[in-house]
């Protein structure tokens, strides 16, 4: 393996961009539901430029339905 | 005054009550009879932040280890509790069956990449052509031809990797450069068999690049499946 495996968050570092990239896709387009808002501001800049079709495609999906 | 949803658990509200989330602000109980929201107050919905992310994920996974969870989705935010609580009321079978499902298992996740495009020098699959820059042709051959080596390498750890998973779920082409993203719902005791095995494909699908982190919580397994 060319990447560490099996980190865990907590202690993985955020910079780290395979970990932070699965971390987006868990919290922005994963996880229960409820009707409801999902509002998000972004403020990060850094994690914009790291993946930003991720975070658009991800957003995206998070709108409310 | 806005609620940030964190989750729900199985547990009773006085549970939470040491419980610590974004900002420091106390967790929150909504709903009972073995069924609560996590929630804490804030003025202003979260802002999106590698930190706030990262904050938000401690804070499930505290609790995680202390009652089984279904995460909410970051940045669910409520004016007052109604929502919340009819949703604990019109999804309660709903829930408790997800919540069957997630008890004792944690998700881990697996991306599949390949080295040559993270180069720059286009995919290397089986199947895949590289384009001529311009070549309309060579550029729908080689989109063939990553959807049939994601195909394949989706064919391959689905036979190696499920046999291990309470659940999975797989996207195909989710970006460029990536194969395939899975994510596995597996016992807490059989993390380590499953990295395992992960490091044993890796092997086999050289010069594919397959990662794998966790355990996470069960964000992909706490709402609808979103296969692709």
């Amino acid at each position: 393996m060319s990447k560490e495996l099996l980190r865990s968050p907590s202690r993985a570092t955020a910079a780290h961009q395979v970990t932070l990239v699965d971390l987006l896709d868990r919290l922005l387009a994963g996880g229960i539901v409820i009707q409801g808002d999902i509002t998000l501001a972004a403020a990060d800049i850094d994690l914009v430029k790291l993946d930003l079709r991720l975070l658009v495609a991800s957003i995206d999906t998070a709108a409310p339905r | 005054v806005t609620l940030l949803l964190y989750g729900i658990a199985q547990c009773d509200p006085e549970a939470l009550s040491d419980g610590v989330g974004l900002d420091s602000r106390p967790l929150a109980a909504i709903g009972g009879q073995g069924l609560v929201a996590l929630v804490s107050e804030h003025e202003q919905p979260p802002v999106l932040s590698q930190d706030a992310l990262w904050s938000y994920e401690q804070v499930l996974e505290e609790q995680m280890s202390r009652h089984p969870l279904l995460p909410a989705r970051f940045g669910s935010v409520f004016e007052g509790p109604e929502p919340i609580e009819s949703a604990l009321r019109g999804r309660r079978e709903e829930i408790e069956a997800r919540l069957v499902l997630v008890t004792g298992a944690v998700e881990l996740a697996v991306r599949a990449r390949s080295r040559q495009t993270e180069t720059g020098q286009g995919d290397t699959g089986q199947n895949s052509v590289p384009a001529e820059r311009g070549s309309g042709r060579a550029y729908l051959l080689e989109r063939v031809g990553r959807s049939q080596d994601a195909g394949e390498l989706t064919a391959k750890l689905k036979s190696r990797l499920d046999p291990l998973a309470r659940a999975s779920r797989y996207l195909t082409l989710p970006r460029p450069g990536t194969l395939v993203t899975a994510a596995y719902l597996v016992d807490r005791d059989g993390v380590d068999e499953f990295a395992g095995r992960v490091g044993a494909l890796q092997g086999q699908l050289d010069p594919m690049d397959l990662t794998c982190t966790g355990p996470w919580p069960p964000y992909s397994f706490a709402g609808e499946a979103q296969d692709g």
